[in-house]
């Protein structure tokens, strides 16, 4: 049996090598490896093996007010070269003020955002806007594209505008059709298109050119769990191209599953950036051990918990399971599988855990500065 | 920055210019409604106004007419209406020939005077109602009915005209017949003169003096009565003697009778004396009788001394009549003479008044009524050959078309964009924002250079005269199209939504419409208007076109108002220059807030 930390090794391994994260992980999962266990070892791999020279994009004290309102209080954030960087907030806690500022189509009052330039320089993008156009790509909230034309047509067209011969235009068009799958739809007219495929389509517009950093703005928004999952595909093969991406999304769970690294912003400031598992760490070293038998006798295994506090620090009762925290999760659940041979219940599902990233967020918003333990 | 990466950058540029106007064609053509009010709405417009303007004539307007009384006079009238086919009603009362207009089933009233009749003043008059909320067509209206009226006015001054000038003619003779009775008139007055002179004379001589006394009527009365008191103191004495003789008889006979021997002799003598007696009393009777024709004789001498006496007072009294007679005859001949004389100088006075006016009315030269009516013949040459009001509507029209497609069509491009979500996507991009505006203006203008095209090409059935000035008509269009797309662009930059730019640009055209000279003169305008008017770009290019399309105007006779054409498109770019950059940061923090989400569950 390949235990936990073999595990990481091998996540380790395979990233390094030039897996796909995404493979990789429902690879693991289809072996049984917890889904939570697997996206944190895959964080961590990637995190390790991320460039960490001089950061591409740099936020320094960006503080931007609308009138009195405060919606951006200095902002420090460093994005390397390569990452898929996630932003999170609530809806309205100016995470697309942030992500304008950025690519510098809001100038900030205070701070000042710089670009790592491909000659190694570093330079404001205030200052620098002709390269900021060729260095950014930018897919907003709503999709930008002419609904009017068609698929072909709009990617033709702003391929055209980034300087791109016809004949460049052409082929950039064919090869982007065929990365974010539109090719059989590239002469509907781009307003007939489904949701999704809208979402690609603007992707594409936004990366016609080629950018090193692609930033997304909900790029999920009001699409089903499948779409969500090829849009999220899609952005893993072009960050695997090299293009650092930065995400922002109030869809927690997705930028954690994807996503080297995440910010979060509330209160109109990055109060936290990390991987999953620093961010976890940050507010609870807790495993939750979720079981679930047939005869429902929680009372009996909560008594037996409550004998050993110390190994399982908090239970409860969670949707039909029994939850104990712990941080030993091998030992905790080793007792607690033997207490219920010994009951002979019959086990109808375990599984390990740690606070999803979700709710630790959830948990920041209630409970503002409390961690969950 | 070098100039091979200038040029490089310049053909960029282009290159993105031309990709954008593609783009905005598409998209025009693609969103039919946008294609069909901006791009075919002008045309459709053009070709309606063509049909529309394609004649000379009114033959749709309808005239109420309402008269008291009808007669031949107003009849003519009614007639002269009718034969410009005009639909004639003809209302019972007043009131329901103005409310006629009012319900618009006429488009003016017009109303006779009672007894309409030349030559009565005062009620010759007609009188029109027109609803002057019907602005553009009333003063046609006005003016078609005014020619009409005026034609038959003219011919009936012309008939009344002919009458006088036949009554000179008469007069002319008979003043030169009747010279020759004034001379003689003259001379006869003189004979008058004359003769009355004899008259007076003669009368002067004339002695009417008359004393009764010289008759002795007194006289003869007196020896009448005494002659009378002779003969009665004879008579008296003749019948004392016969009383005395008788009886101095009746004394003898009584002495007779008495008498012895007077029986004897008695008888004889008593017989004598009864003779004596007798004839005494024979005598007395006569002597009576004598005394009775004497009294007649006396009586009617007496009488026929006072008749003469009466006849002579009566001569008297008819000789001092006469005598007042002839006085007052001498005066009043010296009154005649006076008048006479006096009517002779009337009589010159007349002469020479006649001498004046056979002079002058041999002076008129023109004894032809139409001439006397019409003076002055006026005619009105068209400068261009006349085929149809759309003929001179052409140049306004193209000039509206213009204006109005890209006061509608610019802002509904840079709306188009900026309310796109791929507004957001071409800021990105490494494009110049002159590339942007270049875009839209190329983009308008090459739409209104199409709609040229096919306004053209239909006009070119109608008229070749188009073709004559192209050049210098294709300058004015270019200046045209420039500074009309700079005012749509500007309007298109200054507004966030479309329904508010189409709003403006509507206005604006409205505002430039108005205050040229195709609804109403520029020259009937205030002064301050008039001034704002002669600087609208509407009035310039219209004006402008006229010239080039219709007069065939050389570069000499426009090129001062086409050069300031020219300064006011510079200036329009400059201002769409100007508008742009200084509504650009506006505009994005407002693109950018449309992306401020709203709030949404943790997922």
């Amino acid at each position: 049996m390949v235990t936990a930390p073999a595990l990481k090794e091998h996540i380790m391994q395979a990233i390094s090598q030039g897996a796909d994260k995404n493979d990789l992980r429902k690879l693991l999962i289809s072996a049984g490896w917890p889904g939570e266990i697997v996206t944190e070892y895959l964080g961590e791999a990637q995190e390790a093996i991320a460039p960490k020279g001089p950061a591409l994009v740099k936020l320094q004290g960006v503080t931007k007010r609308f009138g009195d309102n405060v919606v951006l209080d200095h902002i420090n954030l460093e994005i390397p070269p390569g990452e898929l960087f996630g932003i999170i907030g609530l809806s309205g806690v100016g995470k697309t003020t942030l992500l304008n500022t950025m690519v510098g189509f809001i100038e900030p009052d205070e701070g000042d955002v710089t670009l790592k330039l491909p000659d190694g320089s570093e330079a404001s993008i205030f200052k620098r806007k002709d390269i900021v156009s060729r260095m950014f790509g930018f897919a907003a909230q709503v999709p930008s594209f002419y609904g009017q034309l068609s698929v072909r047509e709009n990617i033709e067209h702003f391929a055209a505008l980034y300087n791109l011969t016809p004949a460049e235009c052409i082929s950039k068009c064919d090869s982007l059709l065929r990365l974010v799958g539109l090719e059989k739809a590239q002469h509907t007219l781009a307003q007939n298109l489904s949701g999704g495929m809208q979402k690609r389509l603007d992707i594409a517009c936004a990366i016609v050119h080629e950018p090193s950093i692609l930033i997304l703005d909900e790029p999920t928004a009001d699409l089903d769990p499948i779409i969500r999952n090829q849009i999220w595909d899609l952005l893993c093969q072009i960050n695997r191209q090299g293009t650092t991406i930065i995400v922002a999304s109030h869809v927690v769970s997705e930028l954690e599953q994807y996503c080297s690294r995440i910010a979060i912003l509330r209160s109109q400031k990055i109060t936290e950036v990390g991987t999953t598992a620093q961010l976890r760490d940050i507010y609870s070293k807790h495993y939750e051990i979720f079981l679930r038998v047939s005869q429902k006798d929680y009372p009996k295994i909560k008594a037996f918990c409550s004998k050993k506090r110390a190994l399982y620090p908090r239970v409860y009762e969670k949707n039909d399971c029994i939850v104990a925290q712990t941080a030993h999760p091998r030992e905790a659940l080793q007792q607690m599988l033997n207490f219920i041979a010994k009951l002979r219940i019959p086990l109808v599902h375990v599984h390990v855990d740690r606070p999803s990233i979700a709710e630790v967020f959830e948990a920041l918003v209630k409970n503002d500065s409390h961690p969950l333990h | 920055m070098t100039p091979t990466r200038s040029t490089e950058h310049i053909s960029r540029g282009f290159e993105n210019l031309l990709v954008l106007v593609q783009k905005n064609l598409k998209l025009l053509v693609r969103a039919k409604a946008s294609a069909l009010v901006v791009i075919l709405g002008p045309l459709l417009i053009i070709f309606l106004a063509g049909l529309a303007f394609d004649n000379t004539n009114l033959y749709a307007v309808r005239i109420g007419t309402y008269s008291p009384s009808y007669n031949d006079l107003s009849n003519s009238f009614i007639d002269k209406l009718a034969e410009k086919q005009f639909e004639i009603t003809r209302y019972p009362t007043e009131e329901l020939c103005t409310q006629g207009i009012r319900r618009g089933e006429t488009h003016t009233c017009i109303m006779f005077a009672p007894n309409f009749a030349i030559g009565k003043n005062g009620s010759n008059e007609i009188r029109f109602a027109v609803d002057y909320s019907q602005i553009n067509l009333v003063w046609t209206i006005l003016n078609v009915m005014t020619t009409s009226i005026s034609a038959r006015s003219s011919e009936l001054s012309r008939n009344l005209t002919a009458v006088l000038l036949h009554t000179i003619d008469f007069t002319k003779k008979a003043v030169a017949d009747r010279k020759q009775n004034l001379v003689a008139l003259t001379t006869e007055n003189d004979e008058i003169g004359q003769r009355l002179g004899n008259v007076q004379a003669e009368l002067m001589e004339l002695e009417l003096g008359l004393d009764p006394g010289e008759f002795g009527i007194t006289n003869l009365s007196s020896s009448s009565r005494i002659v009378k008191q002779w003969v009665d103191n004879s008579l008296d004495l003749g019948k004392q003697s016969l009383d005395q003789a008788q009886h101095f008889i009746n004394a003898v006979g009584d002495l007779v009778k008495n008498s012895p021997a007077g029986s004897s002799i008695g008888t004889g003598v008593t017989t004598s004396l009864q003779a004596s007696v007798l004839e005494i009393a024979n005598l007395k009777d006569r002597l009576s009788k004598t005394e009775d024709i004497v009294g007649e004789q006396y009586a009617e001498l007496n009488s026929l001394i006072e008749h003469i006496a009466g006849r002579i007072t009566q001569t008297k009294s008819q000789i001092d009549l006469a005598e007042s007679a002839k006085v007052f005859t001498l005066d009043e001949i010296n009154v005649i003479n006076t008048l006479l004389d006096q009517a002779l100088l009337n009589i010159l006075t007349l002469q020479k008044s006649l001498n004046e006016i056979e002079k002058m009315i041999n002076a008129i030269q023109i004894t032809d009524p139409q001439a006397i009516v019409q003076p002055v013949q006026t005619s009105i040459v068209p400068v261009v050959a006349e085929q149809s009001y759309l003929n001179y509507l052409f140049p306004t029209l193209i000039a509206l078309v213009l204006l109005f497609t890209a006061l509608l069509l610019a802002p509904t491009l840079i709306l188009f964009e900026r309310n796109s979500p791929a507004y957001f996507r071409n800021f990105m991009t490494p494009t110049s924002d002159l590339v942007f505006m270049g875009s839209v203006f190329v983009t308008t203008a090459l739409l209104q250079i199409v709609q040229l095209i096919v306004i053209f090409a239909i006009a070119g059935i109608f008229f070749t005269q188009i073709l004559n000035a192209f050049y210098y008509t294709a300058i004015v269009l270019a200046l045209m199209i420039t500074l009309y797309t700079c005012l749509g662009m500007i309007v298109g930059y200054l507004f966030n939504s479309e329904e508010t730019a189409m709003l403006a640009a509507i206005s604006l055209g409205s505002l430039f419409l108005f205050i040229s000279d195709i609804i109403i003169p520029i020259e009937s305008m205030p002064a301050v208007i008039m001034k704002f008017a002669s600087f609208n770009p509407l009035v310039i290019g219209s004006d402008l076109l006229r010239r080039t399309i219709l007069f065939n105007a050389s570069i000499g006779e426009i090129w001062t108002k086409m050069l300031l054409f020219a300064a006011m498109a510079v200036l329009g770019v400059c201002l769409v220059l100007a508008v742009y950059y200084g509504m650009k940061k506006n505009t994005f923090s407002k693109y950018l807030a449309k992306f401020v989400p709203k709030k949404e569950p943790l997922q």
